[in-house]
């Protein structure tokens, strides 16, 4: 379980979470859109533990926890499989069991052959299914996936989307998935949370059948009546889905 | 071409030296001197760069050993060379402790700083993933910090050894009874210029030789991961 109370965050002199409150179950799929900027990124990081919130709490339940970067954040000078073999170290995997596991998982995500190339020598999309690797890899209790997908084709996505859609149903874990896009949310979100520019949040409905799209843009605008601001004249805004 | 225009018992021409090197090359004599020479070149890098480093990285994981190191540091780099030359000869005596000693001591804090600075500019993403995938201090440094500065520290080495070289052999120059540098200095005071530059060009094909021959190969080896192509 992961509960926040009240969560304010803080850059500087930026607000860029206010009163934020919310409670996720244990294997929840929590899906998380908002457009650029609202602070997806930075609620993953609280979680993670790796940002600390100006004011409010956030209980937390979580034993392991894996993250998907929205920057793959793999070690240039490590291989493909040694960059998925490194943190099952911790674990008590010898390093000879790692690179095996590594391996397998390399192999799941359509990189078999690829084990001994540096990242410099994978295409994006390589970079982020070895990244994608390396989570599931530990076999966390939570995984935290910020924009896995943004590198990938729609044909390797819609793979990649079906097989984390199996590896859940076969061992459910919480996850929570960032995206811009409503459309890969729903896929396999049971949740989804929707951020607001001005610091809030509020959660939606999955069951909304084909006019998803078309409801999330009503519902991004609706508390913004009249708020020129938000039009999508913003470059950055205009980059959301609320602007296609 | 400076030796055109100067008179032959100041500045050797080139033949002049090449051919006193090429008489020198054969003797017991000059092959021991540029055996030990040699022998605490290395000795005095291989000392020197091993405590910078770790001194580095332990300044570099830990603040307060940093805080306490960084005037020692400071006052290390500021020593004249040949002040410690005559300290270290006072402690150490004449010979190899004494030459090893001094270039240790002078090129450690190179390393030292080049260290810290390395550690100081890893990416702050990839300590993040380190964190969250909860790798222990000793993978860390061994997975992320070390490669990390790797780059910047081969660079650092090409000048170490640049002055491990120069320093050796004014240390040895003051006080040895055997080296390259010795061998300069009884060559100048006997005034056999030939000879005299013959050793230079010594010099030079020493630091030629760790730089491409060993720093080169080395450096390509723990960077092979920046290359392109398998
Ligand atoms: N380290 C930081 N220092 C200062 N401001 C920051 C920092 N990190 C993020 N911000 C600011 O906080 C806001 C939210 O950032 P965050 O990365 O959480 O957005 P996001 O919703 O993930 O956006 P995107 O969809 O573009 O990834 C942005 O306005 C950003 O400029
Ligand atoms: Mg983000």
């Amino acid at each position: 379980m992961i509960q926040f109370k009240q969560v304010k965050k803080k850059y500087n002199n930026l607000e860029v979470i206010q009163n934020l409150s919310f409670i996720i179950h244990k294997n929840d799929v929590v899906g998380i859109l908002g457009p650029s900027g609202v602070g997806k990124t930075t609620i993953l990081k609280m979680i993670a533990g790796i940002l600390t919130p100006e004011s409010g709490t956030i209980i937390s339940h979580v034993k392991r926890i894996a993250y998907v970067f929205q920057e793959p954040r793999l070690l240039p000078w490590k291989t493909a499989l040694d960059n998925v073999a490194i943190p099952l170290l911790p674990l008590g995997y010898n390093y000879k069991q790692a690179k095996e596991k590594a391996a397998e998982w390399l192999g799941k995500m359509g990189l078999r052959g690829y084990e001994g190339y540096f990242p410099a020598q994978l295409s994006g999309g390589m970079i982020q299914r070895v990244s994608l690797a390396r989570a599931f890899a530990i076999e966390p209790d939570t995984l935290l996936l910020d924009e896995p997908f943004s590198a990938l084709d729609v044909r390797l996505k819609e793979v990649l989307l079906n097989m984390i859609k199996e590896q859940l149903k076969a061992a459910p874990i919480t996850v929570l998935y960032v995206s811009h896009m409503p459309e890969e949310v729903v896929r396999i979100a049971n949740r989804i949370f929707m951020l607001f520019p001005e610091g809030t949040m509020e959660e939606m409905s999955v069951n909304i059948g084909e006019s998803f799209k078309d409801f999330l843009k009503d519902a991004f605008y609706k508390p913004h009546a009249g708020d020129a601001g938000l039009a999508c004249n913003d470059t950055k805004q205009r980059e959301s889905y609320a602007c296609m | 071409m400076l030796s055109l225009f100067m008179h032959g018992i100041v500045i050797a021409s080139p033949y002049d030296s090449f051919k006193a090197l090429y008489e020198m090359m054969g003797t017991e004599r000059f092959q021991s001197h540029l055996w030990i020479t040699t022998k605490r070149i290395f000795m005095g890098i291989f000392w020197g760069g091993l405590a910078g480093f770790i001194l580095g990285l332990l300044a570099g994981i830990k603040e307060d050993i940093k805080n306490l190191l960084e005037p020692m540091r400071w006052s290390l780099m500021s020593v004249p060379p040949i002040v410690a030359v005559v300290i270290a000869m006072l402690w150490f005596g004449m010979g190899s402790t004494m030459v090893v000693f001094v270039s240790g001591i002078i090129l450690s804090p190179i390393v030292y700083v080049n260290t810290v600075k390395g550690m100081e500019m890893v990416d702050k993403g990839l300590l993040e993933m380190g964190r969250i995938y909860k790798l222990s201090l000793w993978l860390k440094l061994k997975h992320v910090y070390i490669p990390a500065i790797t780059g910047p520290l081969t660079a650092a080495m090409v000048i170490v050894t640049a002055m491990g070289v120069r320093i050796v052999i004014m240390a040895e120059v003051l006080g040895a009874s055997e080296g390259i540098g010795y061998a300069m200095s009884i060559a100048s005071a006997t005034l056999k210029i030939p000879e005299l530059f013959a050793y230079v060009i010594v010099g030079f094909c020493i630091v030629g030789i760790t730089e491409f021959l060993v720093l080169g190969p080395i450096r390509d080896y723990v960077l092979r991961w920046k290359g392109g192509h398998q």
